[in-house]
């Protein structure tokens, strides 16, 4: 039995290490590829379907995935709420997606009307868009230009993360008429 | 009590596939990458994230190795995914997320259809009921923990009717010997009037098994069946928003060594208002003979983002609790906000379980700098007697030109029931020396004479090495301790070694 359980654990750590090997090797090829923003449909706070395809048909949508409980994802806010009042008019959508549970969904909208926060405010209450986009942690935001492709993508917020995102923003801002632009892409 | 219960042999199956999926995953990720296939390319996509993380504990000499990997393909109205962990212990004694399940394998998988009106998904899957008091399974990952469900959910929806359908079991192991299964077959129905009022009703019929491996038969099985029934309203009125939902359950009932036929029930109101200078939330929860691994239901606690206030979380007991939070939250000016209120639960006979009151102040100009200063002062009771937490929290943010300095103190006094007071310090400086790096290190104190340390340190450095890529590398010791996200409490072990962290998104 332990001479079984011996050689079962060799193979495990075995197969592991090809895993990690591969996955390390084949990632690098994907990485720089613009990949297609999976459509989907959510609740805004007043109970409202908004689904993303409609969104992108008015310009590049900026979504971001957060939460009432995670710090780095509020401090971002204002940061998001500059952009869209600055490129608003351009064609630049903001879509932020809560991935509040049950427990704490109560505390979105009073967040976001107290801070007077004008982007769209989505509820994905059972996780499955964020799964969808590769959520592992918060916040994760991405650029979506109007073509659907995800141009830009980050985890975590940073002091100067919007000033990254507005560059991402403008190199995709002027050629909106065109086929959606260059691809800039951080970890 | 008789249970019929369908449990497919998983463990067979799936470790039969293991071998396979565990090397094809991978280099059908390499492939496509290379190569990407016509259908996908056209009109689909495959998408997925890697992490892994190492230990090295130096304390005891022990490494844990964790690897996961997410993959999902889609093309046209069809989804294949799964969740590929590879977690190996370098001891099966050293085992510091107290993990029973074996980790290693594959995690999830599922198959998804999707059309106009209507979902079928077969596999693992996450799904709430209304607040989460009837029905939710779901995944925590930052305390890796998920409650999937292993079957099948349909959804269709016609008009304003949105009908869910369930049927799925979970293993819960939580022990070197116990495990509980759990099967749940249920419906809910969803419908909306006037884009102002959403009404739902579901119903589930949920078996439980629980079996101790180390007890010979017969005495090492016992199986639970109850049912569930409930009902939710939610509304939008201008500014104002409503919530309530009672769930009632009959059968079997099992807490601890209690069990009986007796009925439970929970019950959640809650509402909010808001409007530019002002919010203000309101919640109340009553929960008796409720507790149930596959619901997840609003905690009605404040959920503090403060390390040490966090640690203080007050747990909800879902089979004899009842109270209320109420917050508000104020914007005097542009630049600064402030935040206030009060949570309260007690037993169904009146004894006190918990209070606390808390607070916390905002002000951001612009990009120059922020600060934020938190307070909370709670209180823990147990049989009259009780704990007392006052906590601070004080942070800011400081740049010079592209560079940023983010300073955190927080402090903690607690008084237990015997009259033993000590205090806790945690020191956290984060510095942004440029957008791909980030330095971080944390210094914690105690006073407590059995903490077995009086200080920790960690530092911790973080990399973005290419597009796409991120990697960090930290050193020192952490204190470990109670960490709570999205209302879910585990206790982080107490570390003293290396950690090394891979991420990357394709």
């Amino acid at each position: 039995m332990g001479r079984a359980r011996a050689e079962l654990m060799t193979r495990k750590k075995s197969l592991t290490i090809i895993a990690v090997m591969v996955l390390i090797l084949a990632v690098p090829a994907t990485a720089g590829k613009t990949m297609n923003a999976p459509d989907f449909t959510l609740a805004n706070l007043k109970g409202k379907d908004v689904t993303l395809s409609d969104v992108l048909r008015e310009g590049p949508v900026l979504l971001d995935f957060w939460a009432t409980w995670c710090k780095p994802c509020v401090k971002a806010f204002p940061g998001l709420q500059d952009l869209y009042e600055k490129y608003g008019d351009r064609g630049l959508r903001v879509v932020t997606v809560s991935v509040d549970s049950p427990k704490s969904q109560a505390r979105v909208a009073p967040l976001i009307n107290s801070k007077r926060y004008t982007f769209e405010v989505l509820l994905d209450t059972q996780g499955r868009v964020a799964k969808r986009y590769n959520v592992m942690a918060l916040p994760r935001t991405l650029l979506i230009s109007p073509t659907g492709e995800i141009v830009y993508a980050t985890v975590g917020n940073r002091p100067t993360s919007h000033k990254e995102l507005e560059k991402a923003i403008l190199e995709i801002l002027p050629e909106e008429s065109d086929d959606g632009g260059g691809v800039v892409e951080t970890g | 009590m008789a249970v019929g219960w369908l449990k497919p042999d998983r463990e067979r199956v799936t470790s039969f596939f293991i071998s396979i999926i565990s090397v094809c995953i991978p280099v059908l990720v390499a492939l496509c990458s290379i190569h990407p296939p016509a259908a996908f390319a056209a009109e689909g996509d495959i998408r997925g994230v890697v992490r892994a993380v190492g230990l090295a504990n130096s304390d005891i000499g022990e490494s844990v190795f964790d690897g996961r990997l997410d993959f999902e393909a889609e093309t046209g109205r069809f989804i294949l995914g799964a969740t590929y962990r590879a977690y190996e212990l370098s001891n099966a004694d050293y085992n510091p997320r107290q993990a029973y399940q074996d980790p290693f394998g594959i995690k999830h998988r599922y198959a998804e259809f999707n059309a106009d009106d209507l979902g079928l998904r077969a596999g693992d899957y996450f799904v709430t009921f209304g607040k989460g008091l009837m029905l939710r399974s779901f995944e925590e990952i930052a305390l890796e923990h998920d409650t999937a469900l292993d079957g099948v959910l349909g959804e269709y929806s016609t008009g304003p009717l949105e009908i869910t359908g369930v049927a799925g079991g979970m293993d819960d192991r939580r022990s070197e010997t116990l495990r509980w299964q759990h099967n749940v077959y249920g419906v809910r129905a969803r419908t909306s009037f006037l884009n102002w009022v959403n009404l739902g009703a579901s119903g589930l019929k949920r078996f439980q098994r629980k079996r101790d491996e180390g007890i010979s038969l017969p005495d090492s099985t016992s199986d639970f069946e109850d049912v569930v029934m409930g009902a939710d309203a939610e509304t939008w009125v201008g500014p104002v928003t409503l919530n309530a939902e009672y769930v009632r359950r009959t059968g079997d009932y099992y807490f601890e060594s209690e069990q009986s036929g007796a009925a439970g029930y929970g019950t959640y109101v809650g509402g909010s208002y808001g409007n530019a200078w002002l919010s203000l939330l309101a919640e109340y929860k009553n929960y008796y003979r409720f507790e149930n691994a596959v619901i997840n239901p609003p905690t009605c606690i404040k959920e503090h983002v403060w390390t040490l206030m966090n640690r203080a979380t007050h747990l909800v007991s879902l089979n004899d609790e009842r109270g209320f939070i109420v917050e508000g939250v104020l914007n005097p000016s542009d630049d600064m906000t402030l935040d206030g209120g009060a949570s309260e639960a007690r037993h169904r006979n009146g004894d006190l379980l918990h209070w606390e009151i808390f607070g916390q102040a905002d002000y951001i100009r612009s990009d120059l700098v922020s600060a934020a200063l938190a307070v909370s002062w709670s209180r823990e009771y147990d049989l009259g007697k009780f704990t007392e937490h006052l906590s601070w929290a004080l942070e800011s943010d400081i740049s010079i030109g592209e560079q940023v300095l983010e300073i955190t103190l927080e402090g903690q006094n607690t008084e237990e029931p015997s009259g033993y007071d000590f205090r806790d310090l945690l020191t956290s400086i984060a510095y942004y020396p440029r957008y791909d790096i980030t330095v971080v290190g944390m210094f914690e104190h105690t006073t407590h004479e059995e903490a077995g340390r009086d200080a920790w340190f960690f530092l911790d450095i973080r990399m973005t090495i290419a597009a796409g890529y991120e990697v960090s590398l930290g050193g020192g010791t952490e204190r470990g301790g109670k960490k709570c996200a999205g209302g879910i409490c585990f206790d982080e072990p107490e570390f003293a070694g290396l950690k090394a962290r891979f991420l990357t998104y394709f």
